[in-house]
């Protein structure tokens, strides 16, 4: 879709742009869908996974229920859909974040602030994707575990091999996982957005199990 | 005053009340023990006090003079289970141990009894989180205490001064996170090969690389003698 291209990454999920005339068919299905998807994102952060309904959903997209059901059936779909959306954009922030010629180390920093900087436009994606999942168990927990396992890997991608560096272990990984999912719902707690200040302490999660803590500590700290 | 041997003190009467009392207590064991797994296998969600009531092979009556619902239910559940792992704690810790042994004897005896109950683990570090706002009140409060412990570990080397401010807070959900995940899977792992990476994990922050694998090594070697 010729829309996605251009876009700054976080802004579709973050506040849809006004209706717009003289457009596509198309584009105006593609864009209720997207607001459908955006609204189940700013409901389930208010409320949770199994207490929004899809008259929140909805309401929060400004269409009526039956828009709802010519795009999904149930809400689990359509926040299945929103993940989809998500990790999409998510993931590609982070690639386009890597590059080949940087040290292992700026581009774990590079692509851990490109993250920041898509999830610091919308807190409400870290509190869908990270925060809510774990009191709706399910289906819903299941994409919040991949979507954390992906994200461990795609941060730590091409860590280097060989002397002074160490092969992070599974279990290293999963605790990578957990900590990374508590620090930045912890950035969005009570309401706030302390997302931008959190790359150093990232980073240095990162780091750790590859570089060790004190080198980690320190090149987190460098800037 | 005379002391009169137990069968002719005036006693004899409350104890017959103690030992129903501890009939009673034995059969609200049984009967949390079944609904744990009710709960860990149906889910709390799911689990109905139908499915409870069950398991446990008790009346309905029966179960409502235990517990006021489902929910009042799961939380004594979460209560017996955390009680069980801190009695294996105290159990598998010795007296004078100092930090970094608490937190390596203590990781092991819970890795042991994920390992040998994971029904039992996965109400508390699973279904605790769709289990109401008391039993998640009690989650939290749970996940707080294991980052105070690990926190208290910063007294232990220099390497703990550099750590980042909430990194215990993280350090605890990462390890539940991992628990979380691989009681999902239904494969929590072997426990003698799950424990020492843990422990690395929990240990290396503040006694750093070298001395975190020492302690280890000890606590294997001591670990073996005692078997």
């Amino acid at each position: 879709m010729a829309r996605d291209g251009g876009k700054g990454e976080g802004e579709k999920l973050h506040r849809l742009p006004p209706g717009r005339h003289g457009l596509s068919r198309e584009f105006v299905t593609q864009n209720q869908r997207e607001r459908l998807i955006a609204g189940s994102i700013a409901a389930v952060a208010q409320g949770g996974f199994r207490e929004t309904t899809v008259t929140d959903i909805s309401a929060a997209a400004g269409v009526s229920r039956r828009t709802f059901y010519a795009y999904f059936q149930t809400k689990e779909e359509c926040f299945l859909a929103t993940f989809d959306l998500l990790e999409g954009h998510l993931f590609a922030a982070i690639e386009a974040a890597s590059k080949p010629s940087a040290s292992w180390t700026d581009q774990v920093r590079e692509r851990v602030a490109a993250m920041l900087a898509l999830l610091g436009e919308n807190p409400d994606l870290v509190r869908f994707a990270l925060v809510a999942p774990p009191a709706a168990g399910g289906a819903v927990l299941e994409r919040n575990r991949r979507l954390l396992e992906r994200l461990v890997e795609e941060l730590a991608a091409g860590a280097p091999q060989g002397r002074g560096f160490a092969a992070p272990t599974e279990v290293e990984r999963e605790a990578m996982a957990g900590a990374l999912a508590a620090v930045l719902a912890g950035k969005v707690e009570g309401g706030g957005n302390e997302l931008a200040g959190a790359n150093p302490e990232l980073v240095e999660l990162v780091l750790v199990p590859v570089v060790g803590r004190r080198r980690a500590a320190a090149k987190a700290q460098s800037r | 005053m005379a002391q009169l041997p137990p069968a002719l003190s005036s006693g004899s009467v409350e104890k017959g009340r103690i030992s129903r009392a501890a009939r009673e207590e034995e059969r609200r064991q049984q009967v949390l023990a079944a609904c744990t797994d009710v709960f860990a296998k149906r889910g709390y969600q799911a689990a109905t006090v139908e499915n409870l009531i069950a398991g446990a092979k008790i009346s309905m009556g029966g179960f409502y003079k235990f517990f006021e619902g489902k929910e009042d239910c799961f939380v004594q559940v979460f209560d017996q289970v955390i009680a069980v792992a801190r009695e294996r704690i105290r159990l598998a810790v010795p007296p004078d141990a100092d930090w970094a042994a608490q937190a390596t004897f203590g990781t092991r005896a819970l890795i042991e009894f994920a390992a040998e109950q994971p029904l039992a683990a996965k109400i508390v570090v699973l279904e605790a989180q769709t289990g109401g706002e008391e039993a998640l009140r009690r989650y939290g409060a749970t996940v707080r205490e294991v980052a105070a412990f690990l926190r208290r570990g910063r007294e232990e080397g220099k390497a703990g001064g550099r750590l980042p401010e909430n990194f215990e807070d993280s350090t605890a959900s990462g390890l539940v996170w991992l628990l979380q995940t691989r009681l999902a899977r239904g494969d929590l792992g072997d426990a003698d090969e799950l424990y020492p990476q843990v422990a690395k994990v929990v240990l290396e922050p503040y006694l750093g690389a070298d001395r975190a694998q020492r302690m280890l090594r000890a606590a294997s070697d001591e670990h073996a003698a005692s078997r």
